[in-house]
């Protein structure tokens, strides 16, 4: 109970947890007040690990979870946002799958993640040209989303066809090794595709390898953060040490190596409690005053964004030189999509030598940090404001408060049940546009 | 009704296509297959209305979530 802020959040124990999550389930009418305890666990597996009785809650809120999907009664508005951003990396826009250029077979596949992809596109490339350099047989690429969001969201039905779409690859590319970034991927990849050969990139580059590394290390020691999902991943843990200690890295170690944490990311907890995430990253952070360095993007996004100075590995071999690269912002949301589209542009245009042109027509903001903020709290998307924005203008259907001068305008993109009605409260400025206030809600006004 | 007609105490926002005085009015909300009849600010003509972000993120936040966990 000590060990987990999900489980003292509800100030009870697993025994009592585990009835109240079947009760939940086998409620026919009335109030499923369960619902959100559920979908607030991290489902990281520490309790089971820790556990006498090995009662891993992790299991049973995963089991919870995918029956109130089966049931209809999976609330939409928990996983939606996330959802639709994993379908984002799984279009055309992001997603893709290529020998290198020259070759037509690949015996190895660098498969990125979305989510490294998204807030450090620069490492994507510099990673997949290192590999290139030091593999035989071929390194393609593989851009896309290895489906954790909809296996943490109880989606079997997604998670499966989002597995299939990796497998159709894997095979149209001749059922190479798969070489992954991130540990979550690789921990969907070794679970629940047993036929895939995969690998970490952190083993890879400890055989292969590694690059001689930049001086983006601003502070004598940092404390390692190893990623939750690799806490049977022994040997994927010791090659990060063995590389931090070939780069002359001094480090301290946060906790014993079997009892990895979350940080506050894992399972989609923050989208469906967020004060629960907050406690559970704020805990983590607080353990040690050195820098951290991680080996998951999403680690260090969400340790960036509660203000602690924190490395991604590839930082400290990719970085740029001189960079304060622990000082880094999180992109946020927006800026983390945008990135997944240009990353694929880039690597079109620089690697295959494609005629790529991106797409430069967007309206243009103008975004306060303030505004900025709001949005990444409330999760709306730039590319939502630039919706509602356009569709005001074009059609007419706007307010227009006399008091401020503001527009007011609302959208309802999209439909099915987790449909969301974006307001943006706005006004013109030459060809440009001032966002004031963003909010939205799912009821639908008729 | 003209935009020039507001009175004192009257709403401040306009319909930009009507050029209407946006006045209280029934609209009904939905959600997950359950209607309510709400009072809202709404164009008399057209029908646009106008969600307060107050409301918005205040009592039908509530009813959203009370309605998912049913």
């Amino acid at each position: 109970m000590k060990a987990c802020d999900y489980l003292a959040e509800y100030k009870s124990y697993p025994k009592r947890y585990v009835r109240e999550i079947y009760n939940n389930d086998c409620i026919v009418m009335g109030v499923r007040r369960g619902n959100r305890m559920v979908n607030s666990c991290s489902l990281c597996g520490l309790c089971g690990t820790i556990c006498p009785e090995k009662l891993n809650m992790g299991a049973v809120c995963l089991d919870a979870r995918e029956s109130m999907v089966a049931s209809g009664h999976m609330p939409p508005s928990l996983h939606e946002f996330a959802l639709r951003d994993m379908a984002f990396s799984t279009t055309g826009a992001f997603s893709m799958a290529r020998h290198a250029p020259g070759f037509e077979a690949s015996a190895t596949v660098f498969f990125p993640g979305c989510q490294l992809s998204a807030s450090s596109p620069d490492h994507v490339v510099s990673a997949y040209e290192f590999l290139r350099t030091r593999l035989s047989g071929g390194v393609g690429l593989m851009l896309g989303c290895c489906g954790a969001p909809a296996h943490w969201a109880g989606r079997k039905d997604l998670f499966a066809s989002t597995l299939g779409s990796v497998t159709g690859e894997w095979e149209r590319l001749g059922r190479p090794r798969i070489v992954t970034a991130c540990s979550s991927c690789y921990r969907m990849f070794k679970d629940h595709l047993p036929d895939l050969p995969v690998s970490s990139l952190w083993t890879v580059l400890d055989e292969c390898g590694q690059p001689v590394g930049r001086s983006s290390v601003r502070r004598p020691v940092v404390a390692i953060h190893d990623p939750c999902t690799t806490r049977d991943e022994a040997d994927i843990q010791q090659s990060v040490r063995r590389i931090l200690g070939r780069l002359g890295v001094g480090f301290v170690e946060l906790n014993e190596l079997g009892y990895t944490t979350c940080c506050g990311y894992g399972g989609l907890m923050a989208f469906a409690n967020r004060a629960v995430a907050d406690k559970v990253v704020q805990r983590r952070v607080a353990e040690s005053e050195h820098d951290y360095v991680t080996y998951c993007a999403m680690c260090r996004g969400v340790f960036a964004k509660s203000g602690k100075r924190a490395l991604h590995v590839l930082d400290i071999l990719f970085g740029k030189e001189g960079e304060d690269a622990a000082a880094r912002a999180d992109p946020g949301f927006s800026r983390r999509r945008e990135n997944r589209a240009r990353l694929k542009t880039r690597l079109l245009r620089e690697v295959w030598g494609e005629d790529m042109t991106e797409n430069n027509d967007d309206l243009d903001l103008i975004i306060s940090p303030d505004v900025s903020m709001r949005l990444e709290q409330k999760l709306i998307l730039l590319e939502e404001v630039r919706e509602v924005i356009r569709r005001c203008e074009r059609s007419g259907e706007k307010l227009l408060d006399v008091r401020s001068g503001h527009t007011l305008g609302c959208a309802r993109p999209g439909c099915g049940p987790g449909c969301v009605t974006y307001w943006v409260e706005y006004s013109p400025e030459g060809s440009r546009f001032v966002v004031h206030n963003v909010y939205s809600h799912r009821m639908q006004i008729g | 009704m003209g935009a020039e007609q507001q009175s004192s105490g009257a709403p401040e926002l306009i319909c930009a296509k009507c050029q209407q005085w946006l006045v209280s009015g029934k609209v009904t909300a939905s959600y997950l297959g359950s209607t309510f009849p709400v009072e809202l600010l709404k164009c008399p003509t057209c029908g646009i209305a106008f969600v307060p972000e107050a409301l918005a993120e205040g009592k039908m936040l509530q009813v959203e979530q009370a309605l998912e966990d049913k």
